[in-house]
């Protein structure tokens, strides 16, 4: 491939995409309309610069990018390190049929990966599909090295498998609106909202019925109103936010690799290979526990998908379609079977755990704040119940090639690992667990996100964990 | 200090100096803290129940044994071993950890040498994998046997796609 430009359109879209607005401000306040016009002059020229400067090539299951005006900065990316290659629509991208590529690879920060922004969205559909397929083959010339003796390289000789495309996961507007309504983001709404509201009452005029009300001060029809207003506008926002960002939710399962696309205005699509699957992680809240409903999080090596946007991941699922979602993305799992609790004595160091901090908080308070400070140690009854339940949510299950651990008292946390995808393992055990006999078993996995982590069962078992681990990770 | 391959192997004596170092300078760190801190709620006017000094003076007390005992704890806890398929590590004297990493997850090792390990011609070898919660630091590995440490663990990481 002889290496080609970006779309000419990307000047003009990446200067909208830098947050230009301050400095705009800035230069309008100081200078008037002659500076900011000058100020957009300089940018776009500058802009221009660097997308004529910015090439990309694909050879030899190399991606090649050489950019910069002034000093050459060049980023060589072998196809088969690719972790996951992302395209975002955002509106303006829809507008004018162009995309932006992401290509996420392995470790590092969000600086390593690869952004081409923007190309037609044609062709950065071809490009995703030609990094994928040199990615495939990198990895099937690996194999046919390593058979060579005897396999005279029939990978490579056997003819392309038509791919297959197999739902994994669809999501419904209602479900999407579920998600919104128990989402974490709903706490963050909530703050969003009541700060408005002051700022609106806080300025006569904007909004007459409040004005009413702040003024004459409201009867108790007028709270019920407000309060009613308040939830509709909360909730509301609530469940907008979480259909802007994930309307017509499809992750499919095409020929081992994982397709997410989503997006109401900003249209988001994620390839992650099924092999570059390092490990899912299953989060019960407590809101969604009792309505039977889970929220997944596939984990890639790539340190780019710390950001949402780019992770591949599922909102909202109901529990009960749960094994069926694990199997597609990790083959084998299924085997694992029911979680074991922790062993009993676990328990003990659960309660003792949450109480000693409170106990040392409690005896700080009630030092300073002699005598009504003791009040402070009727924390440490609530602090047990925790603890309680943090022993009740703590659990594990070893297949013969998964490992599934759980924590959490009242969000639940489980974490699926393919024991050969693990990084390392520890076993580490405090002066309390060594007189319990228990231990704590930490795999490491690549990429952000959490690790599994084996709290408080026997050391035997601990060791045994580790054992397999040690077994699974072979090698091909 | 050849060491037959397989046997748990234990880190150079001279690392127990290198740790009551660091140690005894953070200890020193903390009785100045402590010091300036009485100080400070001295001229501020409120009370200090203790006599002046004593505080600091107390914190030095406890800390010399501690700065002199456990370093030669921890160096006797510490063993680490080139297994067959993992490079293991056991350490800790309050917090005991037993560390296994498969060789064939072994992405690169650094050797890193601190201005007191560089006196005591000692090194660490710092092994990382694609986890960055890999925890696989072997310190007190003399400057002589460092670099051919490192060539025996990466010979041994073969050449696969290990992520």
């Amino acid at each position: 491939m002889a290496p080609r430009r970006l779309h000419p359109l990307s000047p003009a879209l990446d200067v909208l995409d830098r947050n230009l607005l301050a400095p705009a401000v800035v230069a309008l306040g100081s200078g008037g309309p002659r500076v900011v016009a000058g100020l957009v002059l300089v940018v776009a020229l500058v802009r221009t610069a660097s997308w004529w400067r910015r090439t990309y090539a694909l050879d030899a299951g190399v991606l090649r990018v050489t950019s910069g005006v002034v000093a050459r900065n060049e980023q060589l990316v072998p196809c088969d390190r690719i972790q996951q290659v992302n395209l975002v629509q955002k509106l303006r991208h829809r507008l004018v049929g162009v995309a932006a590529l992401r290509v996420e690879v392995a470790g590092g920060g969000p600086g390593t990966g690869v952004e081409l922004a923007v190309l037609a969205r044609g062709t950065a559909a071809a490009l995703r599909e030609e990094l994928l397929a040199a990615k495939a083959q990198a990895a099937s010339e690996h194999l046919a090295v390593h058979r060579a003796p005897d396999g005279d390289g029939d990978a490579a000789s056997a003819p392309a498998p038509v791919p297959t495309a197999s739902p994994v996961v669809r999501l419904s507007a209602r479900q999407l609106v579920l998600a919104g309504l128990t989402g974490p983001e709903l706490l963050v709404l909530f703050a969003f909202v009541i700060s408005a509201v002051q700022v609106l009452a806080d300025a006569p005029g904007l909004v007459p019925v409040l004005d009413g009300a702040v003024l004459d001060g409201p009867g108790p029809v007028g709270v019920a109103v407000l309060v009613v207003g308040f939830l509709a506008v909360w909730l509301g926002s609530a469940a907008g936010a979480a259909i802007a960002r994930d309307a017509g939710y499809a992750l499919d399962l095409v020929d081992g690799e994982l397709h997410l696309s989503r997006g109401l205005l900003d249209r988001k699509e994620a390839v992650l290979p099924l092999a570059r699957v390092q490990s899912v992680q299953i989060t019960a809240s407590p809101l969604r526990r009792p309505l039977g409903h889970v929220s997944l999080r596939v984990q890639s090596a790539s340190a780019g998908t710390e950001h949402a946007d780019r992770r591949v991941s599922v909102p909202i699922l109901p529990v009960d379609d749960l094994p069926r979602v694990l199997e597609l993305l990790l083959p084998g799992s299924s085997a694992i079977g029911a979680l074991v609790p922790a062993p009993a004595a676990a328990h003990r160091r659960a309660v003792v755990r949450t109480l000693v901090p409170v106990a040392a908080v409690a005896a700080v308070v009630s030092v300073v704040a002699f005598p009504s400070g003791l009040v402070a140690f009727l924390l440490l009854v609530p602090a047990a119940g925790f603890g309680s339940l943090s022993y009740r949510g703590l659990g594990h299950a070893v297949g013969r090639s998964h490992l599934a651990s759980r924590t959490g008292a009242l969000v639940r946390r489980s974490v699926v690992v393919p024991l050969a995808r693990a990084q390392s393992t520890r076993v580490r055990v405090s002066p309390l667990q060594r007189r319990l006999h228990l231990a704590t078993c930490v795999v490491d996995v690549a990429g952000p996100g959490r690790r599994p982590t084996v709290v408080d069962v026997t050391e035997d078992t601990a060791l045994s964990i580790t054992a397999q681990v040690v077994a699974a990770v072979g090698g091909r | 200090m050849p060491q037959p391959a397989g046997a748990q192997r234990r880190l150079d004596p001279k690392q127990v100096n290198v740790w009551r170092v660091g140690w005894g300078a953070g200890a020193l760190a903390v009785v100045v803290v402590v010091a300036l801190g009485e100080a400070a709620l001295r001229v501020a006017g409120a009370g200090w129940p203790l006599p002046r000094g004593a505080a600091p003076l107390a914190v030095a007390l406890v800390a010399v044994p501690v700065v002199w005992r456990l370093p030669r704890l921890a160096f006797e806890r510490w063993r680490y071993e080139l297994a067959d398929t993992t490079l293991e590590l056991r350490r800790g004297v309050v917090v005991e950890t037993y560390t296994a990493i498969p060789y064939f997850r072994v992405q690169h090792i650094d050797i890193t040498r601190s201005p007191v390990e560089r006196a005591l011609g000692l090194s660490q070898l710092v092994v990382r994998t694609a986890a960055a919660s890999t925890d696989a630091t072997i310190p007190g590995v003399a400057v002589a046997d460092a670099d051919e440490l490192r060539r025996v663990i990466l010979a041994r990481t073969g050449r696969h796609d290990a992520v």
